[in-house]
């Protein structure tokens, strides 16, 4: 997954343009780590606001920054959230984009086997498989060991199976 | 040996290796070599996870307090924003507000009957206002596909509290299974539809989910292909034994899929009604509805000997159910009219009001016939199925002698009723000037219809009486004709020089000075024919610039297939510009290419020009797609969708009319009017009006 930038001559002209390209796929990241979708949309809008706040005059590179900023409000907002909201309400999701007929998996099931993870387990096969992270950057962000990444990866994929499966 | 363990497999996704003895198992194991393979499609299906739309359908959630003050955190945000952000960039903060906006049912579940409590965070451009109207069209579980008959109402008013956020109740109809709602001003002039979206409510519990659930698809047919196709899978998936259900989630995704998808989808869903058929054939307890959905299913995936094994089914043990009926009528053995018609009639002392293309087929029989009882027998039971073709059912009737008094007076009853512009029939997303601009057409049209069934009486005054008062409502091409027609039958020259200048005023009717000339005789000259087109196009324009607007866009950013970028007002160059959303997996959209090419040439030689505009990326597809079509159109792509929120775009093929400047001057039109559109655009820039 790649995060084009952009330069422009004004910063708010240029977080403008960042916010077009990029709100809706972060939303996306945002939602599939924390599993809700009103979650997903104050912590796109805080990243933004930080972005904007900053006010430097070039927002180069910003892409992967915005991202990077994304995933780090939603494991914080996971963390002390997580006993209160576990299970997502998928239902309520728009996306963003046609989705095409994937050949093998109907996104819509898929992003419900994602969201009825265990948090811990979400959150691993959220930034290896959708994300794209490898195992020692996931476990640099979540703290853990890179055996413990794998671990949990290999039991999420197998509750995946077993959900789609049904 | 043992199989080969998940985490062995994944390990291989990140460059992992299996050892010798594990590569030589997974070539025999089938099970192994199945779950490898699955396991690389659920790494590509997570990598092709498509990004997510602002929340916009709130069918039962809390507003929690958690939720309350981090929205009024970021609205803060976002009006610092409005403050720091000048020129092109205010539009930003107008849309992160828009976002804002928000509509949602305090209570988890909406009950029919009841009044619910709502809240609502204003779009900007309501947010001063003291009290708002909430309009809905609420849907039954009886109500059919599309938005032909339920009735829009006002459901509630929301009064603005101290925080800003407005709140009030709506009175939910005991019989409703589905809402859609907007929020406008007490006037009707400034509405919020959450982006043309609407917001959507699934009414009731658990027992009612299912019809709830078809409305929301019925309502979204028309509006929103690609939320309908997915709509209409998440009903399936909720109820997974209903044939129906996936015959309609096929056809839905034929709406949306890539032409190089279509084999892929058939054999999926081949494979599906195998699974269907299988588990209902030789069942005891299978309803009509079960044998007619399976029977749909398989004659769209053209699997030939299930059409036929459920056909038998349906009509042997279901005769008299609607899809039963339908399949009955289609059957009629070809032969004479009153044949036909007699056996038609006695399918209905049968059957009765089961399925409406009985009455249709009888009505379309009868009128080509010329058999006037029966014609109006069957008019009156079809009209009685379905009341929206009430206009047309009348304006048949007037054919025959016999039935033509009662059916124009009821004619002019209908279209007196259309001239109210009933708040009932404007659309939830329209303004009250913008409906009456909108709608001025289509009463235009029906007055027409009304003179041109009056031509067949012996006295052509009142026709003419009635087509002057079409064209008092829009401009009305067809109607000018007639005019002119008329006034050279009653040997009035000049009009008929005034109406036909009207007529060829309009681009789009091909009329230039020596057909006119062949119409109306020698007598008059170049000259005046000249200066009354030009008095015509005149007044063309100014009736037509009555309905713009002018809303200025920002200058977006669009990229062509080799990846230049390019700015919205070097594409326009100053000259008046259609704009055409279209996209690569929408049929009505491929359809539509072959005419925009041909429209795009005529703007070319009247100076101005079209962009075709697509959110989907520019592959080859695209360019092969565009050939096959003969298109030389250059295609751009709005892969940040930045104009197609400006334009509140979200269904294709969409055409937008931008003046020289990029202002955005007629939004959503349609093909019928956008020359007219365009000329008067361009008459205005050239005669230097704005």
């Amino acid at each position: 997954m790649t995060y084009p930038d952009v330069c422009s001559d004004s910063h708010a002209a240029a977080v403008d343009e960042l916010f077009r390209l990029h709100a809706a796929r972060l939303r996306g990241t945002a939602a599939r780590i924390t599993g809700s979708a009103s979650e997903a949309e104050d912590i796109v809008q805080d990243a933004f606001m930080r972005l904007h706040r900053a006010g430097e005059a070039c927002v180069c590179g910003k892409g992967t920054w915005l991202r990077t900023t994304v995933i780090r409000l939603s494991l914080m907002r996971l963390r002390t959230w997580r006993r209160r909201r576990d299970g997502a309400d998928v239902a309520n999701w728009m996306y963003a984009a046609t989705v095409p007929p994937a050949d093998v998996i109907n996104a819509m099931a898929l992003d419900r086997a994602i969201a009825a993870l265990p948090a811990r387990l979400r959150v691993v096969f959220v930034l290896h498989h959708v994300e794209g992270f490898s195992h020692p950057e996931v476990a640099q962000l979540l703290d853990i060991s890179v055996a413990a990444s794998a671990k949990r990866l290999s039991r999420a994929v197998q509750l995946v199976r077993k959900r789609l499966e049904e | 040996m043992t199989h080969i363990t998940e985490h062995d497999f994944l390990a291989t996704l990140d460059g992992g290796r299996l050892d010798a003895l594990q590569r030589d198992h997974v070539q025999t194991c089938v099970s192994c070599k199945a779950r490898m393979q699955w396991l690389v499609a659920l790494r590509r299906s997570c990598a092709a996870l498509p990004p997510l739309e602002s929340p916009g359908i709130h069918p039962v959630t809390r507003a929690t307090g958690r939720r309350r003050e981090l929205t009024q955190r970021t609205a803060g945000a976002v009006a610092a924003v409005a403050v720091l952000c000048l020129g092109a960039a205010v539009w930003s903060a107008g849309r992160l507000g828009a976002q804002q906006s928000d509509l949602r049912f305090v209570d988890d579940v909406v009950l029919a009957g009841s009044h619910a409590r709502v809240e609502y965070m204003a779009a900007p451009w309501l947010a001063s206002e003291d009290s708002l109207v909430v309009r809905a069209l609420f849907r039954t579980a009886a109500d059919r596909r599309y938005r032909a008959s339920a009735p829009i109402v006002a459901a509630g008013v929301l009064l603005r509290g101290r925080s800003g956020r407005f709140s009030g109740t709506l009175a939910i109809p005991p019989n409703a299974v589905y809402g859609a709602l907007a929020v406008e001003t007490a006037d009707g002039e400034r509405v919020d539809a959450n982006q043309a979206r609407l917001w959507e409510v699934l009414i009731g519990r658990s027992e009612v989910r299912r019809a709830a659930m078809q409305q929301h698809v019925n309502d979204l047919l028309g509006r929103d292909w690609v939320r309908a196709a997915r709509a209409q899978r998440e009903l399936a998936e909720a109820y997974p034994v209903d044939p129906e259900a996936w015959k309609d989630v096929y056809f839905l995704d034929l709406e949306v899929t890539p032409h190089d998808g279509i084999d892929s989808l058939r054999s999926w869903h081949r494979e599906k009604l195998r699974e269907l058929d299988h588990r209902y054939r030789g069942a005891d307890h299978i309803t009509g509805d079960v044998s007619a959905g399976l029977m749909w299913y398989a004659l769209g995936v053209q699997d030939t000997a299930l059409v036929t094994y459920w056909k038998r089914v349906l009509l042997a043990r279901f005769p008299n159910a609607p899809r039963a009926v339908e399949q009955r009528v289609a059957d009629l053995p070809a032969g004479d009219a009153t044949d036909q018609l007699l056996q038609m009639e006695q399918l209905w002392n049968e059957v009765g009001p089961a399925h409406s293309f009985l009455p249709q087929a009888a009505a379309v029989l009868a009128l080509r016939s010329g058999d006037a009882d029966a014609a109006a027998r069957w008019l009156e039971r079809y009209v009685g199925m379905r009341p929206e073709t009430r206009l047309w059912a009348t304006a048949n009737l007037t054919r025959f002698p016999e039935t033509r008094a009662r059916a124009l007076a009821e004619l002019r009853e209908q279209v007196g009723r259309l001239q109210e512009f009933g708040d009932a029939a404007r659309p939830l997303d329209f303004s009250r000037t913008q409906f009456r601009h909108e709608s001025a057409g289509a009463v235009a049209d029906a007055v027409f219809q009304l003179g041109r069934a009056l031509l067949s009486l012996p006295d052509s005054g009142e026709a003419e009486a009635v087509f002057r008062e079409a064209v008092r409502h829009d401009w009305h091409t067809g109607a000018f004709m007639a005019l002119s027609r008329l006034s050279v039958a009653r040997d009035d020259p000049s009009g008929a020089v005034e109406f036909l200048a009207r007529a060829a005023a309009d681009p789009a009717s091909g009329l230039d000075a020596d057909s006119a000339r062949a119409l109306l005789g020698s007598a008059y000259g170049e000259t005046a024919w000249r200066f009354a087109v030009e008095q015509a196009r005149r007044e063309l324009a100014e009736r037509t610039l009555a309905g713009a607007q002018a809303v200025p866009l920002p200058d977006i950013l669009l990229s062509d297939s080799l990846g230049t970028r390019l700015r919205l007002t070097q594409l326009v160059g100053g000259r008046p510009t259609v704009v055409a959303f279209w996209s690569p997996y929408c049929g009505p959209s491929i359809e539509l290419l072959p005419e925009l090419e041909a429209l795009s040439v005529k703007l070319a030689s009247a100076g101005a020009t079209m962009i075709l505009v697509t959110t989907e990326p520019l592959d080859n597809r695209v360019a092969t797609l565009l050939r096959s079509a003969g298109v030389t159109i250059t295609p751009y792509a709005d892969a940040s969708r930045a104009l197609a929120i400006a334009l509140n775009q979200s269904a294709t093929p969409a055409l937008y009319v931008v003046d020289a400047q990029a202002t955005l001057r007629f939004p959503l039109t349609s093909m019928a009017r956008i020359e007219r559109q365009i000329a008067a655009v361009a008459f205005e820039t050239s005669n230097g009006i704005r």
